[in-house]
C-alpha cells in the first residue's frame, strides 16, 4: 500500500543496504552474489524414519560446536561516536555539535566510554564478555562504500578478482567430514559475499514460514511445476542442483526452528537486525549444525544531522546494541560456545562535516563477543586524536588490520588453522594475534 | 545433475505449500551453475530473431503484433523511429496518464495541493491560515484532524504503557508488516531523543500509517470507540448522489464527519464512492486522508504505467536506464516524494535520449538529486553564510538554531558523482578532488524547501552567500572563482572526460547487450561517446550497429530484471492495467521496488543478484496471479487474445504451443512444455499463488506487507476505486481456469525469464 512507501525515514544520504529497513532484504548489493537457483520446493508431511535420521545427524552436527556469528554495519559506522575516546580533547574541538559529552558516555576504562544508547552492552563489557578493538580497519585507502565493503567481505583488501568471501574461506580451512546444510547461513534473501564460495551456504529470509509451509494440508501444484521446470531446465543460469537444498528442507522441517522462543525476559528490538539474530538463536538452538551465521544492519552512513547522544545514529546504536545483547541472552548456556564479531567498510571523518554528520574516514571500532573472549578491555593500539596523529589530516589511523581480528575468531572459534588460505598475503599469524580470547 | 523429485524424497508424500521453497537460497559449490554454458545458440540469428532481439533488449517486451509491426517497417527504421521520440504518437499513454493529474504539477503545487506531514504539523501546532479554495480547505482540514486524532490515540497508548499487550492484535499486524516494524522501532527509540526534526517526521510517518489502517481497525470496532461511526442510511445517502453533488458533500463535511464516515464505509463502497469523480476530485478524496500517500503512490504508479504503455519504448526504457544510473531514493525522507514527479518529468526523460552532459547537469540541479545525496544543505566553510552562522554561535554558543544550521561541507554528492555517475570508482580521482568537487558544488540547493506562501518554488536554486570562495583545483584542471560556474566547469570535466565514457558504455552495454559485454564493443561505444560529445542516440547507434549486439552468444542471454520481467508479463499477455496500484506492490515483492533502492550505485542490470530460488518462485506465483486474473486492476483475456476455438476449460496441446509462440516468441524447452501440459488442470494454482504471493515471507521485504495486505480491502482504497474500479473491489472470487494458468506456467518458465 502506498502508505508503506513514506514509512522509512532514513535520512541519511547514501546509505548502504543493510537489512535494517525490511526492503533492503529485497534488494541485492552492488557485489557478486551467485546464488544457485535451487528449486527448492514445498514439502511438508515427513515420514517418522526419515525424521529420525535427521535429528540424529544433527546431534552430531551439533556435538560442541564452536559457533562464530559475524555482523556488518554497512554504510560506514561513526566509530569514534561509539566507542568515544572522551578523553581526548581534540575530539570535542573537531565535533562540536555531534560529540558524546563526558558525563553522557558509559564510561569503560577511564578513556572510551560507550555511546549512551548502547547501555545494553555495558553489562556485557562489565562482565568480561565483550572486548572491544579500536581503530581497526582495512590497509586499503578506499573510501567507496562498495569497494571497501567488497575488500572487507573477500577478506583481500585492494584485490577485486578474489571469487570467495574469508568466511567461506575460514570453513573450508576448518573440514568437517558431514557438514550439515545449515552449517554457513545467512540471514536475508541473498548469500553475501562473505559466505560465498565452495562451501555450500544458505540464504534464509524468515524461518517462520518453513512451519507454516508445515501446516498446508494441500498439494502444491507450483511447487511440483517450479520444481520440474526450474531443476531440469537446460538453463544453466536458472537452475540448481537441489540436492542440499532438499536436505536443509527436511532439516527444518523435522526441527521446527520457529517453535523455539526467545528465552524468557528476553526481547528483541522490533527491525529487521533483532529478527535476524533472533532466527540465528533459533537455527543454534535447534542444533542445526550451523557454525558461521552472517547477518548485516545498515543506516549508518550518517552524512548529515546524524546527532549526538540522541538522533539518527543513536536510534541506530539502540537497536544495534539492544539486538546483539538480546541475542546473547537468549542463547543462555549455549553462548559459551558462540563467538560474535562486528565489522563495518571503514569510520567516519574525525571532524564532523558542515551538516552535522561525518563524511567517509578510515579506522573503526570492532566489538567481540563470547565466551571464551577475554572482554571488558579495549584492546589495539590507540593512534590518538591530535591534528598530526590523523590520517590523511582528517580520519582515525588504522592501528589493527581488521583480518587479525576476524582470523583469531576464526581460528580459536572455528579452530580454522590456515589463516594464509583465509587471508592471503596479510600479515596474520597467531603472534600477531590481539588475544581477546 | 539427477534431481530426485520430491516424492522420491518424501515417499510420495510431497505435500505442503511451496512456503518453504521459498525461503531458501544455496550458493553453489564453486559456481557451478555459472559456468555451465547457457542453452547455446551457435547459428545466427534469423531474421525473426532478430525482431525478436530487438523488441526484447530495446522495449519493455513485445506485446501481441509487435513484431509483425517491426517486420513491417523493418527493423533499421524501427529503430531510427525509437531513437526519436517526438515523432511516435504517445496520445494513448497520455491519455492513461490522466488519471494522475498530481504527476503533472510543479513542486510549489504538489505542495500546496498535497500539503507534507510536516506543513500539517505545523498548521496544527500554530494554526494558521489554510487555503481558500474549498477543495484544498478541505484537504488541509481532514488532514490536520487525522493528524491530531492519531497524535492523540498515540499518547493514550503511551500513557496506557503496557502497549504491547493492551494491542496483542494491532502488534501482530505490525509484524506482518517490516515497513511498519521499522517505523514503530524507530519511532520508540526516537521518542527520547528530543530531535525536533526526526521526532516530528516519524510521528508523521506513524500517522500516515496508522491513518491507513483506520479502515480495518474501524472494521474490527476498535475505531468506533475513537470516531464514532455514521449511520448506514447515512452513508447511503451521501454514495447515492451524483458525482457533483457526492463531491460537494464531501469537501463540505466536518473533518469529525468525515472520519466517522470513512469508519464507516464498507469495503464495497469505497468504489462506489469515487465513481464518477474525475481524476482531480478522486486525488482531493483521497488527499483528505492522507495528502502525502497521493503524491507518492502517483509518483510509482506512473512510472509504471509508462514503462507499460508507452509507444516510445526505448525513450521509456532509457528514462529507466537513468533513473537507475542516477538512483534516488523514495523514502530518503518524506519530502523526497514530492520530487520524484519533476525528476522524472523535467530532469530525466527530456534527457534521456539526450547529451549526457545535458543529462548530468539537469541531475546536478534536480531537487531530487540535491535532497538524496545531501548537497542542498552543504554549505562553503568561509563562505558568507557559513561565516554568519559561526558569528551568531560565537555569541550564543549553545543557541539550538546557529548549531543545526549548516556550515561546512557535505562529500556525499561529491564523492557519488565521481563514483557513480561518471567516472567509476577507479576514474582516477583523490579524497582531495572530492573535496575540491564539494566545494564547487556549494550554494547549489533547493529554493527554500517545503514552505509554502513564501514565493519560494522548491526548485533549484544557486544561493552565492553558501558558496565558498576562491580558486579550486579538480583533476588537474584549475576552476577559476566564478560562483555557479565552478559546478558547471566539474560536470563538463566530467561528462567529456574517457573515464566516464568508458564507465557509461559499459553500463549501457550491460543493460543492452551481456552481463559480460566484449571489451571491443565497449571500446567502441565509449569512442562514439568522445567523439559525439555524449550523444546518447550516437552511442546507442554504435551499439545497435556493432556485430556484438547481434551475435548469437547474447541471444537470449540476459535474465531479465524484476521490472523487465513484471513489465513483459503484462506486455506480454496484453492485460489492461487500470490501477497499477498492486503491480508497483508486486515490484517490492519481486525484489525491485520502484524508487526503492536505498544506496545510490542503484540496481544490478547483471543476473547474479536475481536468479535466487526465492526470486523465480516468486516471479511463478506472480505470472499465475496475473495470468489469473488474480491481480486486482489488472485484467487479461487469453480468448481473445487466442481467438476462436480455443477452449478455456479444456485447452489443447495447440492452444500451448500457440501460447509459446506468442508469449516466448520460441517453442518452449521439452522439460517445460512437458510440465505445462502435466500441470495446467491444477487450476487450485492461482489460489495457492495468491497465497504465496501475497503472505510469502514475512519479514524479508516490505513488498508482501504490501501485498499481504490486498486481500483487505481497506488496503485497496487509493489505489482500487480511483482508476474506475475495473478490477472489482478486492479479488476475483472465481477460480482460475485451465486456460490460465497454462498461460500462467509459461510466463514463470526459465524461458521467459530471458530476454
Amino acid at each position: 500500500m502506498a502508505k508503506t512507501i513514506f514509512t522509512d525515514a532514513s535520512d541519511w544520504g547514501c546509505d548502504m543496504g543493510g537489512r535494517d529497513v525490511a526492503r533492503r532484504n529485497t534488494v541485492t548489493r552492488r557485489g557478486f552474489m551467485r546464488n544457485g537457483a535451487l528449486a527448492l520446493v514445498g514439502t511438508s508431511v515427513i515420514p517418522s524414519f526419515l525424521t529420525r535420521s535427521i535429528y540424529a545427524e544433527m546431534q552430531k552436527a551439533s556435538v560442541n560446536k564452536k559457533k562464530l556469528v559475524v555482523v556488518f554495519q554497512r554504510g560506514a559506522c561513526d566509530g569514534l561516536n561509539v566507542v568515544v575516546p572522551y578523553q581526548e580533547k581534540n575530539y570535542y574541538t573537531m565535533r562540536p555539535s555531534i560529540a558524546i559529552k563526558q558525563n553522557e558516555v558509559l564510561d569503560l576504562n577511564g578513556f572510551f566510554g560507550l555511546h549512551p544508547q548502547m547501555a545494553a552492552f555495558k553489562p556485557l563489557y562489565d562482565q568480561g564478555h565483550l572486548a572491544i578493538v579500536h581503530a581497526a580497519g582495512s590497509p586499503d585507502p578506499s573510501r567507496s562504500h562498495f569497494d571497501a565493503q567488497d575488500y572487507m567481505e573477500s577478506g583481500t583488501p585492494g584485490v577485486k578478482v578474489t571469487q570467495d568471501g574469508w568466511l567461506n574461506r575460514a570453513l573450508q580451512s576448518a573440514h568437517e567430514d558431514k557438514p550439515s546444510a545449515f552449517r554457513a547461513v545467512a540471514l536475508g534473501t541473498q548469500v553475501p559475499r562473505t559466505l560465498q564460495g565452495k562451501v555450500p551456504a544458505i540464504a534464509v529470509a524468515n524461518l517462520q514460514d518453513f512451519s507454516v509451509a508445515g501446516k498446508g494440508p494441500q498439494t502444491s501444484p507450483i511447487s511440483n511445476a517450479f520444481q520440474s521446470m526450474y531443476d531440469e531446465s537446460t538453463d544453466a543460469m536458472l537452475h540448481g542442483t537441489g540436492q542440499e537444498t532438499f536436505e536443509a528442507v527436511k532439516m527444518l522441517k523435522a526441527a521446527d526452528p520457529a517453535s523455539y522462543k526467545p528465552a524468557a525476559g528476553v526481547v528483541y528490538p522490533n527491525g529487521a537486525f533483532g529478527n535476524s539474530l533472533k532466527q540465528v538463536a533459533q537455527l543454534m538452538k535447534a542444533n542445526l549444525g550451523v557454525e558461521a551465521a552472517f547477518s548485516d544492519i545498515g543506516g549508518w552512513d550518517t552524512h548529515q544531522n546524524q546527532g549526538a547522544a540522541n538522533g539518527q545514529l543513536a536510534n541506530r546504536l539502540k537497536e544495534f546494541s539492544e539486538s546483539i545483547a538480546a541475542f546473547w541472552k537468549d542463547m543462555g548456556d549455549e553462548a559459551e560456545n558462540i563467538t560474535l564479531v562486528t565489522m563495518s567498510e571503514f569510520g567516519r571523518t574525525a571532524r564532523q562535516n558542515g551538516t552535522g554528520g561525518t563524511d567517509h574516514g578510515h579506522a573503526n571500532v570492532m566489538f567481540v563477543l563470547g565466551g571464551a573472549v577475554k572482554g571488558g578491555k579495549v584492546y589495539g593500539k590507540w593512534p590518538g586524536l591530535s591534528d598530526d596523529q590523523l590520517n590523511e589530516g582528517r580520519d582515525l589511523k588504522v592501528t589493527t588490520d581488521f583480518r587479525n581480528v576476524l582470523a583469531e575468531a576464526a581460528y580459536k572459534s572455528l579452530g580454522a588453522r590456515n589463516l594464509q588460505a583465509i587471508f592471503p598475503g596479510a600479515p596474520v599469524d597467531p603472534g600477531t594475534f590481539l588475544n581477546l580470547a | 545433475m539427477k534431481i530426485p523429485e520430491a516424492n522420491e524424497i518424501f515417499g510420495g508424500v510431497a505435500r505442503g505449500s511451496l512456503m518453504a521453497a521459498l525461503c531458501v537460497a544455496m550458493v553453489l559449490p564453486g559456481g557451478v551453475s555459472a559456468q555451465m554454458p547457457v542453452a547455446a545458440h551457435t547459428a545466427p540469428l534469423t531474421q525473426q530473431e532478430e525482431v525478436l532481439h530487438a523488441l526484447n533488449r530495446l522495449t519493455f517486451g513485445p506485446r501481441p503484433g509487435d513484431e509483425a509491426a517491426v517486420q513491417r517497417v523493418g527493423l533499421e527504421a524501427w529503430f531510427q523511429q525509437q531513437l526519436h521520440p517526438e515523432n511516435i504518437d504517445d496520445a494513448a499513454l497520455e491519455t492513461r496518464l490522466d488519471a494522475f493529474p498530481a504527476m503533472r504539477l510543479s513542486e510549489e503545487e504538489l505542495i500546496r495541493r498535497f500539503p507534507p506531514p510536516a506543513m500539517i504539523r505545523q498548521l496544527a501546532k500554530n494554526g494558521g491560515g489554510t487555503p481558500s479554495d474549498p477543495i484544498e480547505h478541505a484537504i488541509y482540514a481532514d488532514a490536520t484532524a487525522n493528524y491530531e486524532a492519531n497524535k492523540k490515540k498515540q499518547e493514550q497508548a503511551n500513557a496506557n504503557g503496557g502497549a504491547a499487550d493492551a494491542a496483542a492484535g494491532d502488534m501482530a499486524l505490525k509484524q506482518d508488516d517490516p515497513a511498519a516494524q521499522n517505523m514503530a522501532s524507530t519511532d520508540a527509540m526516537v521518542k527520547p531523543t528530543g530531535d525536533a526534526d526526526t521526532d516530528n517526521l516519524m510521528q508523521d510517518l506513524a500517522m500516515a500509517s496508522k491513518d491507513g489502517d483506520e479502515a480495518a481497525s474501524a472494521k474490527a470496532g476498535k475505531g468506533k470507540r475513537a470516531v464514532g461511526t455514521m449511520e448506514p442510511s447515512e452513508v447511503q445517502a451521501v454514495l447515492r448522489l451524483s458525482p457533483e453533488e457526492r463531491f460537494g458533500q464531501l469537501i463540505a463535511m466536518s473533518p469529525e464527519r468525515m472520519m466517522q464516515f470513512r469508519a464507516s464505509l464498507k469495503p464495497f463502497q469505497r468504489v462506489m464512492l469515487v465513481q464518477g469523480l474525475t481524476p482531480q476530485q478522486v486525488e482531493a478524496v483521497e488527499a483528505m486522508q492522507g495528502p502525502a500517500r497521493v503524491v507518492g503512490a502517483e509518483a510509482l504508479e506512473s512510472r509504471l504505467m509508462r514503462d507499460i504503455y508507452s509507444q516510445r519504448q526505448l525513450q521509456a526504457v532509457m528514462t529507466d536506464f537513468w533513473l537507475n544510473h542516477f538512483n534516488v531514493y523514495v523514502r530518503k525522507n518524506q519530502n523526497e516524494p514530492y520530487l520524484l514527479p519533476g525528476y522524472l518529468r523535467d530532469t530525466i526523460l527530456p534527457n534521456s535520449l539526450g547529451k549526457f552532459e545535458d543529462l548530468l547537469v539537469a541531475t546536478a540541479k534536480s531537487p531530487a538529486m540535491l535532497m538524496y545525496l545531501d548537497n542542498w544543505q552543504s554549505v562553503g566553510p568561509d563562505s558568507q553564510a557559513a561565516t554568519r552562522v559561526k558569528r551568531v554561535q560565537a555569541l550564543r554558543p549553545n543557541g539550538k538554531i546557529a548549531q543545526a544550521l549548516p556550515k561546512g561541507i557535505n562529500e556525499n554528492y561529491a564523492r557519488e558523482l565521481m563514483e557513480l555517475h561518471t567516472l567509476g570508482v577507479g576514474g582516477g580521482y583523490t579524497q582531495q578532488d572530492v573535496i575540491e568537487v564539494a566545494k564547487c558544488f556549494t550554494g547549489w540547493t533547493i529554493d527554500r524547501p517545503y514552505q509554502v506562501g513564501t514565493g519560494a518554488t522548491g526548485g533549484f536554486v544557486y544561493e552565492p552567500n553558501r558558496h565558498e570562495p576562491g580558486v579550486k583545483t579538480v583533476l588537474g584542471h584549475t576552476i577559476p572563482e566564478g560562483g555557479e560556474s565552478e559546478g558547471l566547469a566539474v560536470l563538463h570535466i566530467l561528462a567529456t572526460s574517457p573515464a566516464t565514457a568508458h564507465f557509461v558504455s559499459q553500463k549501457l552495454a550491460v543493460r543492452f547487450v551481456s552481463d559480460d559485454p566484449s571489451p571491443a564493443l565497449v571500446n567502441a561505444m565509449a569512442a562514439t561517446f568522445l567523439k559525439s560529445n555524449g550523444d546518447i542516440k550516437a552511442v546507442l547507434t554504435t551499439m545497435f550497429h556493432a556485430k556484438e549486439f547481434w551475435s548469437p552468444q547474447v541471444y537470449r542471454a540476459k535474465v531479465k530484471t524484476p521490472i523487465e520481467f513484471l513489465t513483459s508479463a503484462v506486455r506480454a499477455s496484453d492485460a489492461r492495467v487500470q490501477n497499477p496500484l498492486p503491480l508497483v506492490q508486486a515490484m517490492a515483492r519481486l525484489g525491485m521496488p520502484v524508487y526503492g533502492m536505498q544506496t545510490p550505485n542503484g540496481y544490478a542490470w547483471t543476473a547474479e543478484g536475481w536468479v535466487s530460488s526465492n526470486a523465480l518462485i516468486s516471479r511463478m506465483n506472480f505470472a499465475l496471479v496475473l495470468s489469473g486474473n488474480k491481480l486486482p486492476g489488472t485484467q487479461t483475456d487469453w480468448p481473445a487474445l487466442l481467438g476462436n476455438g480455443v477452449s478455456v476449460t479444456d485447452p489443447t496441446a495447440g492452444t500451448e504451443k500457440q501460447l509459446e509462440a506468442m508469449l516466448l516468441g520460441q517453442p518452449a524447452a521439452e522439460k517445460t512444455r512437458a510440465t505445462v501440459m502435466a500441470q495446467f488442470t491444477n487450476t487450485g494454482a492461482q489460489d495457492e499463488a495468491l497465497r504465496s504471493f501475497t503472505a510469502e515471507p514475512k519479514g524479508a521485504m516490505s513488498g508482501e506487507s504490501q501485498m499481504s495486505r490486498m486481500e483487505e480491502p481497506g488496503m485497496l482504497r487509493v489505489g482500487l476505486g480511483k482508476k474506475g474500479g475495473g478490477g472489482g473491489a478486492g479479488f476475483d472470487a472465481q477460480p482460475g481456469t485451465p486456460l490460465d494458468t497454462m498461460a500462467g506456467l509459461l510466463l514463470g518458465s526459465p524461458e521467459f525469464q530471458r530476454r
